[in-house]
């Protein structure tokens, strides 16, 4: 257990840094505190991960106080800043029902098996080492090699004999798992694991708020967040190592910012949700897929919106993408200058891959997707629920505002698939076949949490007013 | 979507749940029931420490082999790895336990595991940790 109250103080100032950062965003006190919390555990790893490129890139050591100390005191400096300027403005706007109402035996049970499901995450993170094929190769390998040399290895990364665990993946999760070595002072795998379990619950806050600001009852966000949860094959990513969950939290944390910035037209969520997909992008490289699509989601509301101003609305537009730039360009400048490709996606594989030959590779890829969809040993039945919702409840899910979270999905899945389309693999048993079955079912996680929000938009209960 | 709170849950949540939680409960519990030596061995984790748990994720004789070569291999010497399946997740492991030696091609010490009888131009024993796995060291300079 030690291990895991290690990890989690590593993981205090960070978070604490991402709550300051957020307190200076939210002028009027929108954020609840745990919903903070959760948000703010991810905003400071996002950020903890771009001062560390920040530093490789000006030959700064990765020491703890040397990392901690700017982070804390430039988050703490920019909310005093913030509170100096809109002094009088502060106030609490959160929408959530706040006066206390005791909870019914059924959200007792909801939110017994909620904590049982964490608690469960929590102890198989802790109670395994690093094992899992890119718990160790992609992420773990890195993170080993980052604390060893006190930066990030650029020698490592050139290696030829290591360019098969995909160098020009971005750095997000093994930095996390440096730093957190840096802190407890030595490589306790054990306390490295725990920041995975925190962005499965993190995942589930968000979801929980999200729907609660959405105008769901409290039990209804409560049993939504336990479907989430209760998923067999999300908890158990979250104990793995892999970075998936982490992309669950951030892709899915800055859609569902998305939609509440279209639906309430508060700037606090839409800077939020260009933050977070920042973060996604800084996880794995789908992640610069999950900002396109936002972007092409952003600029289709603001197009589909009369009587705002052009100038207001190229503003919303040029916020968001200065973030994302502001987010990634650390990243994409030092992969750049170590001249990193992915070895999957590429121009070549593109231009081979186009062809109607490789259009015999969709029958895999929808066999693939149907065992997913009616596998409940790893999805239980999140699957067919959403396909019920979208068939049942067309007036909900087929209409503004929901259809974009329902379109942005779509598209996410149609983008992955379609990578499958191209992907050098030809040969078997190294085939698409092969591929699919070992990483295609991990991307589906990554729009998860919109998908449980869906259901609970389709299916929940709306607060009396 | 239904419109109000009440004590009584809506009809499209009793029929949810009653799909959810069985397949949630079963799944919980049937890896358990087909093998209850899971939970046993979980509990005999609690108290091992990160070696042993090891041990028990990548195999006792592979982690004695990996554990022998860290402890035998010099600071930044490189490797290569025979008796390891290309495509395995041994092999994987092994690169990441045994960072910050480095694999290469040209290597100066071949690890050799479960391979009895195994030889290659140009290398001496170095050190055995049983008869089918054991370290050789190649005479030729390493090239990284």
């Amino acid at each position: 257990m030690t291990d895991n109250l290690l990890g989690l103080a590593s993981l205090a100032p960070v978070t604490l840094a991402g709550c300051l950062v957020l307190l200076t965003l939210d002028h009027h006190g929108v954020l609840r505190p745990v919903e903070r919390l959760a948000l703010g555990y991810g905003v400071g790893n996002g950020l903890l991960a771009w001062e560390m490129l920040v530093f490789q890139a000006f030959g700064f050591p990765f020491t703890v106080i040397g990392l901690i100390a700017p982070l804390l005191g430039v988050s703490a400096l920019a909310l005093l800043f913030a509170r100096r300027r809109q002094p009088q403005e502060r106030r609490s706007e959160s929408s959530f029902a706040s006066t206390s109402v005791s909870f019914h035996r059924f959200e007792w049970f909801l939110i017994a098996a909620i904590i049982l499901e964490m608690l469960r995450a929590f102890f198989q993170a802790w109670l395994l080492p690093m094992e899992a094929y890119d718990a160790v190769s992609n992420w773990g390998l890195k993170a080993k090699a980052i604390f060893l040399a006190g930066s990030i290895s650029e020698s490592f990364l050139q290696n030829p004999n290591y360019q098969v665990f995909h160098p020009d993946y971005p750095l997000l999760v093994p930095l996390l798992e440096s730093y957190v070595y840096r802190f407890v002072g030595d490589l306790r795998e054990a306390s490295a694991k725990a920041v995975f379990p925190l962005f499965l619950a993190g995942c589930v806050v968000v979801l929980f708020s999200a729907l609660r600001r959405a105008g769901q009852t409290r039990r209804s966000c409560l049993l939504f967040s336990f479907l989430l949860v209760s998923i067999p094959y999300f908890s158990e990513q979250a104990t793995s190592g892999y970075a998936d969950v982490v992309v669950s939290f951030y892709f899915g944390a800055a859609s569902l910012y998305l939609y509440l910035w279209q639906t309430t037209g508060r700037g606090l969520f839409l800077a939020l949700s260009a933050l977070l997909t920042g973060c996604a992008a800084l996880t794995k490289n789908e992640g610069v897929v999950l900002c396109g699509i936002h972007l092409v989601w952003l600029a289709a509301v603001l197009l589909s919106r009369s009587g705002i101003a052009f100038r207001s609305k190229l503003a919303s537009l040029g916020i968001y993408f200065c973030i994302l730039a502001a987010v990634l360009m650390p990243w994409y400048l030092f992969k750049d200058s170590l001249g990193l490709r992915n070895d999957l996606i590429n121009r070549e594989a593109l231009t081979a891959g186009l062809s109607w030959n490789s259009l015999t590779r969709v029958g895999p890829i929808l066999y693939h997707l149907q065992t997913q969809v009616f596998g409940p040993k790893n999805w239980n039945l999140v699957w067919v629920l959403l396909g019920v919702a979208v068939g049942l409840r067309r007036r909900v899910l087929w209409r503004l505002p929901a259809v974009f979270v329902l379109c942005a999905m779509g598209l996410t899945l149609v983008a992955y698939m379609g990578a499958y389309l191209i992907t050098p693999y030809t040969i078997p048993p190294f085939d698409v076949t092969w591929h699919l079955r070992t990483s295609a079912s991990r991307l589906l996680l990554h729009v998860l949490p919109q998908v449980v929000f869906l259901i609970g938009l389709a299916f929940g209960e709306t607060e009396k007013v | 979507m239904a419109e109000k709170s009440t004590s009584t849950l809506p009809t499209a949540w009793r029929i949810i749940l009653a799909l959810w939680i069985p397949v949630w409960f079963f799944f919980l519990v049937w890896p358990l029931r087909r093998d209850p030596s899971r939970l046993l061995n979980a509990f005999s984790l609690i108290r091992a420490d990160t070696e042993a748990r090891r041990a028990g994720a990548y195999g006792e004789e592979f982690h004695a082999f990996l554990n022998f070569c860290k402890d035998r291999l010099p600071a930044g010497s490189t490797f290569r790895l025979v008796g390891i399946d290309y495509a395995s997740i041994d092999k994987v492991r092994a690169f990441y336990f045994l960072y910050p030696s480095l694999v290469t091609e040209h290597a100066e010490f071949i690890l050799v595991y479960k391979t009895p009888g195994y030889r290659e131009n140009n290398t001496h024993p170095y050190a055995s940790l049983n008869p089918s796995s054991f370290i050789l060291r190649s005479s030729q300079p390493a090239i990284p």
